[in-house]
């Protein structure tokens, strides 16, 4: 049964467009590794499925269990079951981890959590993702490292229990523990029936988690789907084999001049 | 009523101040307020004086402090203006002696068509060497219609001194606000989740429960 279908989707930053009549059907209970060089749209596509407003989806749709939630606001899409590991969550001083985490279990169950059962539940997961409990009286990832910002983020993904998790560069600046744990509650969640789509640069987690489908994005649209074979062979080639085997070019990206106030200007790849 | 005017004698009054004290004031009625005092800390003293102005009405407030030797003053204030409420915090800080030091930290969020200024204003005398002051104001607008300043002056005679200010108006960072909307909470829900964190550091200096519950209750209550 499709969890997810994308429909000749084109999306634009900036009134830049980065993803362009991009289509991709996606099943209940699908791991999917989303490959791609830099820059051709991963992230954006993530961010246009939680619907960021920066993303203007131009044409196309996006159903989720087969409705559209090109109408929906992103607090709905989340309630909706529907969960983004933020590449670099951002730090928000003040704003307590334990309110922020309850609020958040609130918002997505009829009636609130009682605190017992919110101490329960946090104290578990905490444990799952090898972060001390403690973490919860600290400000929401004020001060944190990099590698428990990651794990921050699966901690809330194990407590909001999503039916669609979108996974960006989970694994980045992770040790190899720290990946074997991730890859342990990926798999584990994948088993009740979550659906995950992951970007990754690293063999190490998709060996791990083993993705049953993989997705190339090239130049903002699918180029090449297959099984998990296609994820190794660009690990250990690259994606040089696209162009003399499939015909795809990998365009090179228009670099954008972005001003710093008035006495600097930075080249940099969109 | 009783609790607030039991409250705010202590501003009203304003007089001498001969021994280290906390006072925590608030306020969250509809009642204007308008209150002018000065106070003098005395030398080897401490005051440690935090305000919550969570009330729907107009404010004037205008407090002097009078710093003697090695006399120390931290002074808090977290403030909500709404709809057409007219406030302003006027605090002025003297470093009359030597070692004496001083702290001004003022936050607030400001909505619809309300005003809402901080006007900080310090100075350190001839002779008072050692002395140190920092002011901060930071408001956090909420509409396009509300008018906000935060003004710090610092007036120097010393030059064995410390003394520095920071004034920050702006709205929620975007990118907070997405973060918390992809955790199922309403953008109203992330703005009130943003400014019980903007007010953290004043509220947390109530320790009663009960009282720190009900200013909790009360930025809901202003803001959904």
């Amino acid at each position: 049964m499709e969890s997810v279908k994308i429909k000749q989707l084109s999306v634009s930053v900036d009134n830049s467009e980065i993803i362009s009549d991009l289509s991709l059907d996606i099943n209940r209970g699908d791991v999917i590794a989303l490959l791609g060089p830099n820059g051709h749209g991963k992230s954006t596509l993530f961010h246009a499925i939680l619907g960021n407003e920066l993303y203007k989806v131009n044409s196309g749709d996006i159903l989720f269990d087969g409705e559209s939630i090109l109408d929906k606001k992103t607090d709905e899409r989340s309630r909706m079951g529907i969960f983004l590991a933020f590449q670099n969550p951002p730090e928000i001083p003040g704003v307590l981890t334990m309110d922020f985490l309850k609020s958040s279990i609130d918002a997505h169950s009829e009636k609130p959590l009682s605190i017992y059962n919110f101490y329960k539940e946090v104290t578990s997961a905490y444990k799952r993702v090898s972060l001390d409990e403690n973490f919860i009286n600290r400000n929401l990832n004020d001060a944190f490292s990099g590698g428990e910002k990651k794990r921050n983020e699966i901690l809330q993904m194990l407590l909001l229990k999503p039916q669609l998790a979108l996974l960006d560069e989970i694994d980045s600046g992770l040790d190899v523990d720290s990946i074997k744990i991730i890859a342990d509650i990926i798999n584990e969640m994948r088993e009740k029936g979550t659906t995950f789509i992951v970007i990754s640069h690293y063999q190490k987690l998709l060996d791990l988690i083993k993705p049953n489908r993989s997705a190339i994005l090239v130049n903002g649209r699918i180029a090449l789907e297959g099984d998990y074979s296609i994820a190794k062979r660009i690990s250990q080639e690259g994606y040089g084999f696209l162009k003399k085997e499939y015909g795809v070019n990998i365009e090179k990206k228009e670099s954008k001049q972005v001003l710093l106030g008035s006495c600097a200007v930075k080249n940099i790849y969109e | 009523m009783l609790l607030r005017t039991f409250m705010s004698d202590f501003l009203q009054l304003g007089g001498d101040i001969n021994s280290s004290l906390t006072k925590n004031i608030f306020f969250i009625d509809d009642e204007n307020i308008i209150i002018s005092s000065t106070f003098k800390i005395k030398e080897n003293t401490s005051l440690d004086l935090n305000i919550v102005d969570f009330s729907s009405s107009d404010t004037d407030l205008e407090l002097s402090f009078y710093l003697s030797e090695y006399s120390s003053l931290n002074f808090s204030l977290a403030s909500i203006s709404k709809n057409n409420d007219k406030k302003i915090y006027r605090i002025n800080v003297y470093h009359k002696e030597k070692d004496s030091s001083s702290l001004i930290s003022m936050v607030g969020i400001n909505d619809d068509k309300a005003v809402l200024r901080f006007k900080q204003y310090s100075s350190i005398d001839k002779g008072s060497v050692r002395a140190k002051t920092r002011q901060e104001g930071r408001i956090t607008n909420l509409s396009l219609n509300c008018i906000s300043e935060s003004s710090p002056v610092l007036n120097i005679n010393e030059n064995d001194v410390k003394a520095s200010h920071g004034a920050a108006l702006g709205s929620y960072s975007p990118r907070d606000l997405y973060y918390l909307n992809s955790r199922g909470l309403s953008l109203k829900e992330s703005k009130i989740i943003l400014s019980k964190g903007q007010f953290y550091p004043v509220l947390r200096k109530f320790e009663d429960e009960n009282i720190y519950s009900l200013l909790q209750h009360r930025i809901e209550e202003i803001l959904l």
